[in-house]
């Protein structure tokens, strides 16, 4: 993982800025486009907070992890402004709950073998939004659970709540094969 | 099996969960910008930087702003009287377009906008144009919502132009019409050439409209009804006058509402049915509101962005 220069962004190294700024345009990206495909919002948000992060150098020291900061100012002004969006286009065109974390970006591999491949599809589609961000944020940007609790606005204990549960409904959902567990359910009730 | 220090949760299966063969069969599909993209957007915010004028607001991020026109304009105008020094930053400006155009209009606002092909369009306050890069000889799409006036130019290699609505795609060759969607019902009027209308969920067969045509489609109740207006008056808007003709009180209350985005309160319900005979010219909105407390017996006050009509 490239190590950025938080010290010279600091100081106003514009090399180190741009370091940076390339590569969070690019993280954000993969970020934002899990809530929107409209490209132009997205990355006239991502400019903006990029922007903002120039303007604030001076204060980068005072904030103790730079990159959770840029996530999570990040996500706010993205949803925000995806729902100052949507309401410029009339009340009852998009509801609120649509701006949320996409169901198609936690996907099967190819190879998968077909029956596992059912099983995982009917136990992804079990998953909340909130659930999919969470495990996203944890195992692809590998954020700790204090980082991710902090994104997403809510407690540590929440956010390993989260996890832990859409992981074991994953693997309740992958693990039995339905005629066992449908045979295990008739058996129940003799 | 090594555990994964998850600090003060150290039975949490979570991380082992995640690490077990079923899970490998799990990705996240990754979207990256083009490069060139994000090297334009470095270029961009540096020259803001240089410039000094990193402490401007970013122009999209006021929803309720008005058109947004394209950043490098105004940017390559001043590069070039800056001098020598910015001429690299002209080139790159100039070359620069952006990979969605998306307009929109704040209430009570009417902006004209031309397409790359040399057609215009006239958008209504609180609605939105978006579109594409434009390919030569490729169809030209655009996707509305609310309210807007075209006037579509004939290309020379004769490409369809179609705009998306939600519920309805409209294709035209060269033609000059009204689209208002407002309220859930989509309303088109022709005003000449000739266009096809299609509908997306395939309730109805698609309609082939001639000038003077009006046509009204209401997804909620189904219903389609075509028939001969004069066109000049429902576009008359366009020209910063509004024909109603024989509008009931509330068509006026809707309109004053999708339009310029105040909310009409009748102290007297009775007046919504009330009818005002003769075409209402909305040139001027306080114009509008003196008539309408004359002809209304009403006294009209503003408070925000409401309007109370209280008998007098």
């Amino acid at each position: 993982m490239t190590k950025l220069d938080w010290e010279h962004i600091k100081t106003g190294d514009q090399e180190a800025y741009s370091e940076a700024y390339v590569f969070y345009y690019r993280k954000l990206y993969n970020y934002g486009r899990k809530f929107t495909d409209n490209e132009a919002l997205l990355e006239d948000v991502i400019q903006e907070v990029l922007m903002d992060l120039w303007r604030r150098r001076e204060r980068l020291s005072s904030i103790e992890f730079p990159h959770t900061y840029i996530l999570t100012a990040f996500r706010y002004t993205l949803l925000r402004r995806l729902k100052q969006h949507a309401s410029m286009l009339g009340p009852a065109s998009i509801p609120e709950t649509a701006y949320e974390f996409g169901a198609e970006y936690l996907l099967i591999k190819k190879e998968t073998e077909e029956r596992l491949k059912q099983r995982l599809e009917a136990a992804l589609q079990q998953l909340t939004a909130r659930q999919r961000e969470a495990i996203f944020l944890r195992f692809y940007e590998n954020l700790s659970y204090d980082e991710v609790a902090g994104i997403l606005g809510i407690s540590t204990k929440a956010t390993y709540k989260i996890v832990a549960r859409a992981l074991q409904q994953l693997k309740q959902g992958m693990g039995l094969p339905m005629a066992t567990l449908l045979l295990l359910l008739r058996n129940i009730n003799c | 099996m090594k555990r994964v220090d998850t600090g003060s949760h150290d039975n949490f299966e979570g991380d082992d969960l995640w690490r077990d063969e079923d899970f490998q069969h799990l990705e996240f599909r990754e979207h990256w910008p083009a490069p060139d993209r994000v090297s334009e957007a470095l270029q961009q915010a540096l020259a803001r930087i240089a410039a000094g004028r990193e402490h401007d607001e970013e122009d999209g991020a006021d929803a309720r702003r008005v058109i947004r026109v394209p950043k490098w304009m105004g940017q390559a105008v001043a590069a070039a009287v800056a001098g020598v020094v910015l001429i690299p930053a002209v080139i790159y400006f100039t070359m620069h377009r952006p990979a969605q155009h998306q307009y929109a209009t704040a209430y009570g606002t009417i902006n004209k906008i031309v397409l790359p092909d040399s057609s215009t369009v006239v958008l209504n306050g609180h609605s939105s144009l978006t579109y594409g890069r434009w390919k030569t000889g490729e169809s030209r799409e655009v996707w509305l919502d609310g309210e807007a006036w075209f006037d579509v130019r004939q290309t020379d290699h004769a490409q369809p132009f179609t705009v998306h609505t939600k519920e309805l795609n409209i294709d035209v060759l060269s033609t000059a019409f009204d689209i208002r969607r407002r309220r859930g019902q989509t309303e088109v009027v022709l005003e000449s050439g000739r266009i096809r209308v299609t509908f997306l969920n395939g309730a109805h067969a698609p309609v082939m409209m001639a000038p003077g045509d009006l046509l009204n489609y209401d997804p909620q109740a189904n219903t389609l009804s075509h028939k001969i207006i004069p066109a000049a008056d429902y576009t008359a808007w366009t020209n910063g006058r509004l024909q109603l003709p024989d509008p009931s009180v509330t068509q006026i209350a809707q309109y004053l509402e999708d339009n310029f985005g105040y909310k009409v309160i009748l102290k007297d319900p009775s007046i919504a049915k009330k009818k005002i005979e003769g075409p209402i010219l909305f040139d001027n909105l306080d114009d509008v509101l003196f008539v309408l407390s004359k002809v209304l017996s009403v006294d009209i006050s503003k408070h925000d962005s409401t309007l109370i009509f209280t008998p007098r």
